[in-house]
């Protein structure tokens, strides 16, 4: 695939990205809005706002199911396309991939989503489906671990997760749902990806167009950012569901603050190495806890940023909770086994993978989802990006982060 | 006498896949020995004695990587190790080695973690503890639990009796000695069949043939053909409760005199009921009874079978059934349905060009071709073009509703 980048930016602020490459034989249009599940809090025009968990994913079902074109899922499908829409933590996003008509997808989900017609019933009907989608997550062990991590660790954000509760969606009214909409969905707050076989020149004309019909009405915001601690709200959850054997999960609170969201794609790849070298099948920790019998499995492990911090997390199944929880802090909080030759052979695995893989086009934008939504970087991975990691630099960042601020979670099943 | 190493030598994509398949006939007494080989001969060989030798063997055999599965097809299973490894046209690094590479592989397949005659004990326990959890977590799992059941209930033919849920009780009895003696018989004696797809240098391929002996001996399987449930005359209403959030509801069907051309139907009918070109399950249940978040629906090629399944809210139980027979009784309406096929078939035509970008198509329809187990994407495009909404409803008319299974979920949000 070719990753080289063109980008443009039309006169209301929408910026779009093209990734042309002539040897595909679809092309894959994205469009991004800076909305994501956890912008609860905002100011528009001086006064503040605090909505309930769910609203940026009610407004994506909307505006999916029921904009002046009717379902996209049926526009788009009954063409051939293939199309899906996602609310993610710090944004929300709309494609279609089409073989043919490709015309038809660009503008149909440009005007479907920039010129809504929803009503107050139109809210009303979309609500039960994702009633019926919450009680499907809630089974999900996952999902659940999630949900205690956020909810426990994040002391002064009311985010849990992206979907809310039933209770949230349920309350959610047709003037809140207008004003997220009215702030949020604008060009400026808005991203075009185009990847696959098409002309760039054409393409951008044809965008130009169908902005020209679309009026803009300026409205001035921001996230309201707080103060959070590095205090983490509780040290221990636990929770009921089906499972076959204990889930036990521990996730520290790490600030971040020092590091600009640039700078944390770069680190990222260290904090990988990290968990890694320290977690995985081929570090010491796991072989010991095998040979203990403590664990059967290889622990999984994980991060999310929130804002000033890394949430990051180590989890397994286990009867021995106690065993499990003390060597995985030992090794978050003294414990350190640095490999160069992991490093340097980890270092060559992503090269590999950078270079070789045969990403689809849904699948170069969700990594450039990822870049922009975690590290404002606008842009998709090269092998290059590699260069610049070392290992002198790996330790000394890794030993330079505060493995304090901890939550255990507990997933135990119901008859227990 | 089938090709024993096929190649698909294809420059579109930037990877080398080698997929190395093991048949042998299924066996219910063997279920667990297989489920256990696929958890053991991952991690560790007798060059590479520790995970972290392995995994870092791995990376510098350029292995991006490699896995082993166990599979049915028709009355064998197939065992197969996958190495996706780098195209050194692509990475151009001139330590890679495709000699040393090929030669990484056959020590991975043939010289695994083990003593002259046995596995290693504490190995083989390990194994079986994971394979023991994975079992368990199968049952807590709402889906999981939902499609073994219907498993049980549906099969009147013991064709699912190797289900690895139907056998957890033997786990404890396989040794390693015999864990061992069946990898020999299976694996460690014969030669694979060989599929290499990607840029498969001549040289390359010269190697791969060569690599595997003289000695070991072809492994051989049974031509695949269908094993058909026959319908039954009562439908099996089975109504349990979980303490899960959700529900879940689903309709098995059987096909009277079923035969393998039904294949194209099953997957009209699929794509009729759940692709995006005519979402019939979403535009019931969803759309206009607002009853599920998703529904779908599946079939079983060498079976005969075809599956509806919808995730519910208890309270909606009676109202998703009742939505669902009359989807089924639409489906024999030739008004309703014309538009609809002739939407099906647009869009199996331009998925044909979409799939020329993916690999996974590539392999999957070579394989179809290779053992015979259905048609490739084009083929089946070609006979579906052909089919008339008449025809299709007297494919509908031979579904026999087998199963209702319906598991309610207990919990509130």
């Amino acid at each position: 695939m070719n990753k080289k980048r063109i980008h443009k930016v039309l006169d209301n602020g929408l910026n779009i990205y093209f990734y042309p490459d002539q040897n595909k034989h679809s092309v894959f249009i994205g469009f991004m809005v800076k909305y994501g599940a956890f912008h609860s809090d905002f100011i528009v025009d001086g006064q503040e706002f605090h909505m309930r968990n769910g609203m940026a994913h009610l407004l994506e079902h909307l505006l999916f199911e029921k904009n002046r074109y009717g379902n996209f899922a049926q526009i788009f499908g009954e063409r051939g396309m293939q199309t899906n829409a996602t609310t993610s933590t710090f944004m929300t996003d709309f494609y279609v991939d089409a073989v043919e008509e490709v015309d038809f997808a660009l503008e149909h989900l440009i005007k479907g989503i920039s010129n809504p017609i929803f009503t107050k019933e139109d809210i009303e009907v979309t609500k039960p489906p994702i009633y019926q989608e919450i009680r499907m997550r809630n089974d999900e062990i996952g999902r659940t671990v999630y949900k205690s991590q956020t909810k426990n660790m994040l002391k002064n954000y009311t985010y849990i997760d992206g979907l809310g509760t039933i209770e949230d969606v349920e309350s959610f009214t047709y003037e809140q749902v207008k004003l997220c909409y009215d702030t949020f969905y604008r060009p400026k707050n808005e991203i075009l990806f185009i990847a696959g076989n098409f002309d760039v020149d054409t393409m951008y004309k044809k965008i130009q167009d169908i902005y020209s019909s679309i009026s803009v009405k300026e409205i001035s915001f921001s996230f309201l950012k707080k103060e959070e601690p590095k205090e983490v709200a509780c040290h221990y959850e636990k929770v009921e569901m089906p499972i076959s054997k204990d889930f036990v999960s521990v996730c520290y609170k790490v600030d971040f603050s020092k590091y600009s969201s640039r700078k944390r794609r770069m680190l990222s790849c260290y904090i990988d190495l990290f968990l890694e070298m320290h977690f995985s099948s081929i570090s010491s920790l796991y072989k010991e806890l095998v040979e203990k019998k403590v664990i059967d499995y290889a622990i999984s492990y994980d991060y999310d940023y929130f804002e000033d911090y890394l949430l990051v997390k180590v989890s397994n199944y286990t009867n021995e909770e106690e065993v499990f929880v003390d060597r995985v802090r030992e090794v978050f909080e003294k414990e350190r086994n640095f490999k160069e030759e992991v490093f340097r052979l980890d270092l060559q695995m992503m090269r590999m993978s950078n270079l070789c893989s045969d990403m689809s086009l849904y699948g170069l934008f969700r990594q450039f989802h990822l870049n922009y939504s975690y590290y404002d970087y606008d842009d998709l991975n090269t092998a290059e990006d590699l260069q610049t990691l070392n290992f002198e630099d790996f330790k000394k960042f890794i030993g330079g982060l505060e493995f304090k601020e901890y939550l255990v979670t507990k997933i135990t099943d119901v008859k227990n | 006498m089938k090709e024993k190493f096929n190649s698909i030598k294809t420059e579109s994509f930037r990877k080398i896949i080698l997929d190395f398949i093991f048949p042998c006939h299924r066996n219910d007494t063997f279920s667990v020995y297989g489920n256990l080989l696929v958890r053991l001969l991952t991690k560790k060989t007798n060059q590479y004695k520790t995970e972290e030798e392995f995994s870092n063997a791995l990376i510098e055999n350029y292995v991006m990587d490699f896995s082993l599965s166990k599979s049915n097809c028709g009355e064998n299973w197939f065992y197969m190790y996958r190495f996706i490894i780098a195209d050194n046209a692509i990475l151009k690094d001139s330590q890679y080695d495709y000699q040393k590479t090929l030669s990484f592989i056959m020590d991975t397949i043939y010289n695994p973690y083990a003593l002259s005659d046995s596995f290693y004990k504490e190995e083989v326990e390990n194994a079986k503890n994971r394979l023991s959890v994975y079992i368990e977590s199968g049952f807590k799992n709402i889906n999981s639990y939902a499609n073994i059941r219907m498993e049980e209930l549906v099969d009147d033919c013991h064709y699912f009796s190797d289900s690895i849920y139907q056998h957890k009780k033997d786990i404890h009895k396989v040794t390693s000695k015999e864990l061992y003696s069946y990898y020999k018989e299976i694996i460690g004696s014969k030669k694979p069949l060989v599929f290499a797809y990607g840029n498969i240098e001549d040289s390359f391929a010269d190697l791969l043939k060569k690599s595997f002996g003289e000695s070991r001996e072809c492994s051989s399987y049974i031509p695949y053909q269908i094993r058909p449930f026959l319908p039954r005359e009562e439908v099996n209403l089975v109504e349990e409760t979980g303490t899960y959030n959700q529900s879940i509801l689903k309709f098995v069907y059987k096909i009277k005199d079923y035969k393998q051309e039904d294949e194209v139907y099953f997957s009209l009918l699929r794509f009729l009921l759940s692709s995006q070109s005519t979402r019939i399950l979403q535009e019931f249940l969803r759309d206009r009874d607002k009853l599920v978040y998703t529904a779908s629906s599946d079939y079983n090629v060498c079976h005969g079978l075809f599956i509806i399944h919808a995730q519910i809210y208890r309270e909606k139980y009676e109202v998703a059934k009742q939505t669902i027979f009359e989807i089924i009784k639409r489906l024999q309406d030739v008004s309703f349905l014309s538009p609809k096929i002739e939407s099906i078939k647009e869009r199996k035509r331009i998925n044909l060009e979409r799939q020329k970008d993916s690999f996974p198509s590539l392999i999957a329809d070579f394989r179809m071709k290779y053992f015979q187990t259905g048609y490739p994407l084009n083929e089946e495009y070609e006979i579906l073009k052909k089919i008339t909404p008449e025809e299709f409803v007297d494919f509908v008319k031979r579904l026999k509703l087998d199963t209702i299974y319906y598991l309610e979920g207990s919990k509130d949000e």
